[in-house]
């Protein structure tokens, strides 16, 4: 089997600067300032409120921010965050009455990567449940099409809402061993999480999150 | 990528049944309420008829409005289709095609059933058809405009009902017009000009307008 994570050969850096980041009125968090490359894994730690899923929304281009900026840079040239960036939400975004095949083949097509849709489905253990709509799904098998669904984008930066929650010891170790193949093929991860898991020994970076 | 997306909000409106169904029914309510209070007799039904089945369909399509975007918009889909780097206007074109196929065809459809209790003429029957078909995009492009301003509206359809009827008004008029001016031979009278006018000016307006608006509620 052809290996499925993106291998990234150019230079990426994600440089945060000075980024402050409120929500209804009221500020978040200010002054941040981070740089990001290949190879990296960024933990966001924080409590509950402190702003990590606002912080990831405006990584991803998803959240317009009061002041500060964040650049995209692929070998030194700018670029947007459309080109790097695969984001999933602490919720998931399936259409509850597609079947795990119809999901993940439409975002395949939108990302241009048809062709490894029974690979990816393959690899996460789905192949046997593809038929399945996406409603009736467990925790384990939704959070697994929801990496599915990261995998096929061929982004080189997964940024994750809280990857772990609701998964078993396995879910985590699978979960565990896809970012650390991502990065170790020059792919940047950037999760939040409360859970410790085996990640910690080989990130690169903590952000905490704290009350300002 | 259109294609896609449109196929597969046909998929998941094929499932669920609700969004045809709804404005059927919608469709044939307003038709058989309005029959009875009106007397119910033919010699009054009769010439009011296309009136009626403009007005049923206006209102229903205006009551599936809501649905356009604000689904894809809470459960992120939208923001997903950003990153995946599809376009705001393709996002609106595509929504505009799924929206007349889901929701204004099927009313469409069920006219010749409808005109059979109304008891109109097949020549009636032929134009309201022909003059609904050209009035579709404009009822959807006004609709997926109104949808896209108001995703982030939690229970906008009292909203979207305020700023689409000023637009389908002028449907709405010159719809009925053609109808009344329409004869057996000529069907392509003046008023219809305009209305086929209209629908392409709310098209070629309103697409990029709807996806100002959609850029706007997604930052």
């Amino acid at each position: 089997m052809k290996n499925l994570f993106p291998l990234i050969k150019k230079e990426i850096r994600i440089e945060i600067d000075g980024l402050s980041v409120s929500r209804a009125n009221q500020l978040l968090f200010e002054n941040l300032t981070s740089t990001i490359t290949n190879h990296d894994i960024v933990i966001v730690r924080g409590d509950n409120g402190m702003g990590k899923t606002s912080l990831l929304e405006a990584i991803s281009g998803l959240l317009t921010y009061s002041s500060g900026e964040i650049k995209f840079l692929i070998s030194e040239h700018r670029t947007s965050f459309k080109n790097l960036i695969a984001y999933q939400p602490s919720s998931s975004y399936c259409k509850t009455l597609l079947t795990i095949k119809e999901e993940l083949s439409f975002w395949a097509k939108i990302h241009n990567n048809s062709s490894l849709v029974d690979d990816v489905l393959r690899f996460m253990k789905l192949q046997g449940t593809f038929n399945l709509q996406t409603q009736s799904l467990s925790t384990g098998q939704r959070k697994r099409l929801e990496i599915a669904k990261v995998i096929i984008t061929q982004k080189p930066v997964w940024i994750f809402d809280e990857p772990y929650a609701g998964m078993d010891s396995n879910g985590v170790e699978l979960i565990d061993t896809v970012l650390k193949d991502h990065v170790s093929r020059g792919g940047i991860v950037i999760l939040a999480s409360h859970k410790h898991t085996k990640i910690e020994k080989i990130q690169t970076q903590i952000i905490t999150m704290k009350a300002s | 990528m259109i294609l896609n997306i449109i196929k597969r909000d046909i998929i998941i409106a094929s499932r669920s049944g609700s969004s045809a169904l709804n404005g059927l029914i919608f469709f044939c309510l307003f038709i058989a309420l309005a029959s009875i209070s009106l007397g119910g007799t033919n010699e009054v039904l009769k010439p009011l008829s296309p009136a009626l089945i403009w007005l049923a369909i206006v209102f229903s399509t205006m009551l599936s409005y809501q649905n356009i975007f604000q689904e894809d918009y809470k459960d992120g889909n939208l923001s997903q289709l950003r990153l995946g780097g599809v376009s705001a206007l393709n996002i609106c074109i595509a929504k505009s095609f799924s929206f007349s196929i889901q929701s204004i065809f099927p009313l469409i459809l069920s006219i010749p059933i409808v005109a059979v209790f109304l008891d109109m003429p097949l020549s009636e029957i032929k134009t309201i058809i022909v003059t609904l078909l050209i009035a579709t995009p404009g009822l959807t492009v006004y609709g997926v405009f109104s949808s896209a301003i108001a995703a982030k509206i939690r229970g906008g359809t009292f909203f979207i009902v305020l700023i689409t009827s000023p637009f389908l008004i002028p449907l709405l008029i010159f719809g009925l017009e053609s109808m009344n001016s329409a004869s057996d031979v000529d069907i392509f009278n003046s008023e219809l000009r305009v209305l086929i006018g209209l629908s392409l000016i709310a098209s070629a307006i309103g697409l990029p307008a709807s996806a100002a608006a959609l850029k706007t509620n997604l930052e």
